[in-house]
């Protein structure tokens, strides 16, 4: 099968996705309640869509293509507010974070589709320890050959995205000492981790043309890549996000993307290479593990400092872009974050230590993820 | 030869004597397999063996008199209590009353629901020449679902879902509507028996009022040890069983209902904290298996002659009971925001009857033997055949929505 062209798009558009938790209100476990808030759901108007997912407990919302953080914002608040509703008429919660922090995965139902009986089939007990939560970013670009270098330049700020984003500390009731968890159950794919270097269009559909040809993968879809191209909307899509507490914080997040998108295909402070992959798995692993205490080693020059450091360095460098794209709002609460606030990973555990129990953390997280 | 004898004094003498807990033991063990094998060949739920066994049992004359049941402090009486307190008090525990407050649809079900079952049957057993009183009595019983049935075919099979959920909110409400309106009915019954009318109000009124004073000591003192001890570790539901046994003493002493309070106590318990209570099913293996008693023991008890006596009107209520029900869900379902084929599935799920139903015509029996043993007649039958029927179309109606795995 053929890779179709790469679509247009209006560039430094954005799109979000965002993969939700189902819970029961009584324990806060994980429910199989998705297709009963999609039939609650589905005579609703909404900005973008409701969709399902592999496990009948997640459910996936996604705006339309919006022209900034305050567009976008608007609309996840609209589909959030719909789906809250829905979800309160059926007695179920709704809630962020990249993993459910004590459901049992052996119980996990899979959607009733014939595509996710497939995977299911295919990958096995992976495709229930799939039942993870992530965040997705589109970012419209030009032409192919732009998507593939912005994707690439864009994969040197990856660990700022895990760190910012990260809200899984906790699995299958156990803190696992990670800020973000939910990339570990990733990492087992077989197609998971970076898209390969290449740079211009051509060849990535002759790669692609040789991976087809092996009969290993049918599509992009297959693909887990950590950012893939999406040639039908003429997007690269970042996808190493959890999804985060709030919509805000997930809004925040894309517009952070988005700005330092502008600022690398309007300043080229660098040229991607081939090389810069060296250090790719270390500095996402050390964000991973320990957020903004992560190290961070820059690929260029092989410094190592804090990635709480770079992404302050980054957010100092992108400000006039942020004001430009509107997005000055978004990058101070993320500054904040940054320096003092912490990330999800942060609040999660706080609150544990403070309440002891799980499910009522999980209570919580429904509760912000309304307001 | 005497002296063989003499020497071997320490033999017990021929023929061995056949003693209570050598029958208790055999029930026992011809229930634990008669359900291992209804689920090993069938897949079906195991308390249809236990019931089964139950009857069978009752039927060979082991079994126990309703009114005594309520009367006399028997070992079964105790297991049954205990058996029964335990499964309201968690099932009053998981009913979330703010989902009645965020869809009124549901309030509205269930009030309908229980209202059109009580209508249709007394209307039925008026029409079938019965007299009014015994009529309404059982259509007071016909009201409930069996809160046990659900908890244990859901928790067998490990459902999931939005029908699961609902039936248990359904089944809860419905028994206390039902008891409810039987404190009422017993009270009508010391009215028509000659006392007089002030015996008639007040009695309701002191079993309502005692019965919620006393939920709301044992939710409190819940409450009280929660933050202190894990009550989700097996070890710690000790106390739990043992504030539920001091519970169930107080009530019999006072008088008191025995279905009401744990009830309430759990109902209370779950909504004065959004704070989530998670506490192991039943309370641990202990719980688990007085759970799994109080069906041997009410198959038991259910009088044999009145389950064969009541036949052709049993199969008569059980067709309109489960009519009623299933026509106000398939009328409400929709809007409440279940699918017609869901709405469909959770009427049917609603026919389950069992040890609450039973608990409530032995409460008449003990009192007046005669009303009770004609409400007996009408009930058991039904009590027996939904006890068979129920836990399957339990698992039907989950199975078939997709809330019990394959």
């Amino acid at each position: 099968m053929a890779l179709e062209s790469f679509a247009r798009s209006r560039p430094f558009t954005l799109g979000v996705e965002l993969e939700l938790q189902v819970v029961g209100s009584h324990d806060y476990d994980l429910t199989p309640g998705a297709p009963d808030l999609l039939r609650v759901v589905a005579k609703k108007k909404l900005p973008g869509e409701v969709k399902p997912e592999i496990a009948a407990s997640m459910i996936e919302i996604s705006t339309g293509i919006c022209t900034g953080y305050a567009d976008a914002l608007a609309q996840l608040q609209e589909t959030r507010d719909v789906l809250v509703e829905a979800a309160r008429k059926l007695g179920l919660g709704l809630c962020g974070g990249g993993a459910h922090p004590f459901q049992n995965w052996s119980e996990q139902r899979i959607f009733d589709a014939p595509r996710f009986h497939q995977l299911s089939e295919m990958y096995g007990y992976l495709s229930k320890q799939f039942a993870v939560f992530g965040q997705h970013v589109h970012i419209g670009c030009p032409d192919a050959d732009g998507a593939l270098q912005l994707l690439h330049t864009l994969s040197r700020y990856i660990p700022h995205f895990i760190a910012l984003s990260a809200a899984s500390p906790f699995v299958q009731a156990t803190d696992t000492g990670f800020d973000s968890a939910r990339l570990n159950s990733i990492q087992a794919f077989p197609f998971a981790g970076r898209a390969p270097f290449v740079s211009r269009w051509a060849d990535f559909l002759v790669y692609f043309e040789k991976m087809t040809r092996t009969g290993v993968v049918e599509g992009m879809k297959d693909f887990y890549w950590d950012i893939r191209p999406k040639p039908e909307f003429g997007t690269i899509e970042v996808r190493v996000m959890d999804t985060p507490l709030t919509i805000e914080k997930a809004a925040q997040l894309a517009a952070y993307i988005q700005t330092v998108a502008r600022w690398q295909i309007q300043e080229k402070t660098f040229v991607p290479e081939a090389d810069d992959y060296l250090v790719y798995k270390f500095n996402r692993f050390q964000a991973c593990r320990l957020g903004f205490e992560g190290i961070f080693v820059d690929p260029k020059t092989g410094e190592h400092r804090s990635l709480r450091e770079d992404i302050i360095a980054t957010l100092d460098a992108i400000e006039s872009h942020a004001i430009e794209l509107k997005t000055d709002a978004a990058c101070q609460a993320l500054r904040e974050d940054a320096t003092t606030k912490g990330n999800g990973a942060t609040w999660i555990r706080t609150l544990h230590k403070q309440e002891k129990q799980l499910p009522e953390v999980v209570r919580q997280q429904c509760l912000r993820w309304q307001t | 030869m005497e002296n063989t004898i003499d020497a071997l004094f320490f033999l017990p003498s021929w023929p061995l004597q056949a003693d209570g807990i050598l029958l208790a033991a055999l029930t026992l063990v011809s229930a634990a397999l008669a359900g291992e094998a209804l689920f090993k060949f069938f897949r079906w739920p195991r308390i249809i063996g236990y019931s089964l066994v139950g009857m069978i049992a009752g039927a060979l004359g082991f079994g126990v008199q309703a009114g005594a049941l309520v009367r006399e402090r028997s070992a079964f009486a105790i297991v049954f209590d205990m058996g029964m307190a335990l499964l309201l008090f968690e099932v009053g525990g998981r009913v979330n009353l703010s989902w009645l407050r965020a869809n009124p649809w549901l309030l509205a079900t269930s009030i309908a629901e229980a209202v059109l079952t009580f209508v249709a049957v007394t209307v039925l057993i008026i029409s079938l020449g019965y007299d009014a009183t015994l009529a309404t009595a059982t259509a007071i019983i016909m009201v409930a679902t069996s809160p046990a049935v659900v908890m244990r075919v859901t928790a067998e099979f490990k459902a999931q879902g939005q029908l699961s959920e609902r039936l248990l909110l359904l089944a809860v409400l419905s028994t206390v509507y039902a008891v409810v309106a039987q404190g009422f009915l017993l009270g009508w019954l010391h009215h028509e028996y000659g006392h007089n009318l002030w015996a008639a109000l007040l009695h309701p009124l002191y079993v309502f009022g005692g019965s919620a004073l006393l939920a709301f000591v044992l939710a409190w003192a819940v409450a009280w040890f929660e933050p202190h001890i894990d009550l989700r570790d097996e070890h710690a539901s000790l106390l739990v069983l043992g504030l539920l046994l001091l519970m169930i003493a107080l009530l019999r002493a006072f008088e008191m209902s025995v279905l009401l309070t744990p009830l309430l106590a759990g109902m209370w318990l779950r909504h004065r904290a959004a704070r989530p209570l998670v506490w192991p099913r039943h309370f641990g293996s202990v719980g688990g298996v007085l759970v799994l008693l109080l069906f041997v023991i009410t198959g038991m008890s259910l009088s044999w002659s009145s389950v064969l006596g009541g036949g052709a009107v049993a199969l008569v209520i059980v067709g309109v009971r489960s009519l009623a029900k299933i026509s106000v869900l398939a009328l409400l379902g929709p809007p409440s925001g279940l699918s017609m084929r869901q709405s469909f599935a959770l009427g049917v799920a609603l026919c389950p009857m069992s040890a609450v139903a039973f608990a409530l015509t032995a409460q008449i029996a003990a009192r007046y033997a005669e009303f009770g043993a004609a409400l007996g007649a009408m009930v058991f039958s039904t009590i027996a055949i939904l006890e068979l029927l129920g836990p399957l179309a339990v698992k039907w109606s989950l199975r078939r929505s997709g809330e019990i795995q394959p």
